[in-house]
């Protein structure tokens, strides 16, 4: 499911780790979950859901598709998705083209762009959030969605 | 029962209650507020979910910054009784470019503020201004004043919120409308409304 084309992160788990733990549920178009003991550096792209409830650095862009940032996620990334929540740790720029939520135990640093912007008492945020009333438009940059989540390390 | 037991009564510490704010300036301005317009504001307090859902009915860029407990730390460490420090609130925040604010939400902050810290920072707000740019703060006028700066929240355009944490009142600087403008030169009163809580809510502009 991930591509792999690295070398071993500090934490010691190897990118072949990182290739094999997501887990995908069974129910078609389900999401895809990067566990807590996942260590991540480079882009993250992909044609379906995404749940990180382990520690990502670089670039997060999915977008078709929703990010879920759990309680034990770990984040210095910008993130590029159709909605993105919030529960653990996140440095880095959010860009929603539908929503973005930090739920009460989410800790942003960094600059939300999305039409809609909820944080929910008892989240941290330091940055700057931009409103627009209309969807915003995807990035140039943005790579077409694909079938599978893909990450490559850095 | 808890009265005649030996065992010592553990209470949590009650949470401040919210309790309700009017702003007619704040309202007045934000309905003055246009679809076609973008507006870049700025908040110095936390960020709270209440006033991030009000301006998201607004086309807006909105800066969130804790400068109230920056600001606590440098007013700390003030040594000299004539000291000035020299304030740079885009390098304190770290937020990326701050100019041309339409709006600063300065709630509590002039309250608290030491006297010399009132002309630097009111000097570097006004810097931060869009031409038609205001600074929306309550100042208290009563003769004390929570020893804290609250936290206010927006519930509607014409009604706020505001909690403060349970301690003892210190004294207000009571700061009139005639001293605050010699106090901030770079600011200058555009509307001020004196409320029922003795709170008196301000509007001010770049002179």
């Amino acid at each position: 499911m991930f591509d792999k084309s690295g070398k071993s992160d500090s934490n010691g788990s190897d990118t072949k780790s990182a290739a094999t733990a997501p887990s995908r549920s069974a129910a078609a178009g389900a999401s895809t979950t990067i566990g807590s003991s996942v260590k991540i550096k480079g882009e993250v792209t992909g044609g379906e859901d995404l749940i990180i409830q382990g520690s990502v650095e670089g670039t997060i862009n999915l977008k078709d598709h929703s990010v879920a940032i759990g309680e034990q996620g770990r984040i210095q990334a910008n993130v590029y998705a159709k909605s993105i929540s919030v529960q653990g740790e996140l440095t880095g720029d959010l860009q929603g083209t539908e929503k973005v939520t930090i739920s009460k135990s989410g800790k942003v640093k960094g600059n939300i762009s999305a039409p809609r912007v909820v944080l929910e008492d008892g989240a941290t945020f330091k940055g700057s959030i931009d409103m627009e009333s209309k969807p915003a438009a995807a990035p140039a940059s943005a790579p077409a969605a694909n079938n599978s989540a893909k990450a490559k390390t850095a | 029962m808890a009265l005649f037991s030996r065992k010592p009564v553990v209470r949590a510490a009650p949470k401040p209650e919210f309790q309700p704010v009017s702003c007619p300036a704040f309202s007045r301005l934000v309905g003055s507020y246009s679809e076609e317009t973008k507006y870049r504001i700025l908040d110095l307090g936390d960020a709270r979910a209440a006033n991030i859902a009000f301006f998201n009915q607004y086309r807006c860029k909105l800066f969130i910054g804790d400068l109230v407990s920056q600001l606590m730390e440098v007013q700390g460490g003030l040594q000299e009784v004539d000291e000035t420090p020299e304030i740079n609130i885009g390098e304190m925040l770290d937020l990326g470019d701050l100019s041309s604010q339409d709006l600063v939400l300065c709630w509590d902050l002039f309250n608290y503020l030491d006297r010399r810290l009132l002309t630097p920072v009111s000097t570097a707000l006004s810097e931060l201004l869009a031409e038609n740019g205001c600074v929306h703060a309550f100042i208290h006028t009563h003769k004390d004043m929570p020893a804290m700066p609250g936290t206010y929240q927006i519930e509607q355009h014409d009604r706020m919120s505001v909690a403060f944490a349970n301690s003892d009142p210190v004294p207000a600087p009571r700061y009139p409308q005639r001293e605050l403008e010699r106090l901030m030169p770079g600011l200058k009163v555009k509307q001020s409304h004196l409320l029922q809580s003795g709170v008196q809510e301000y509007l001010f502009v770049r002179c």
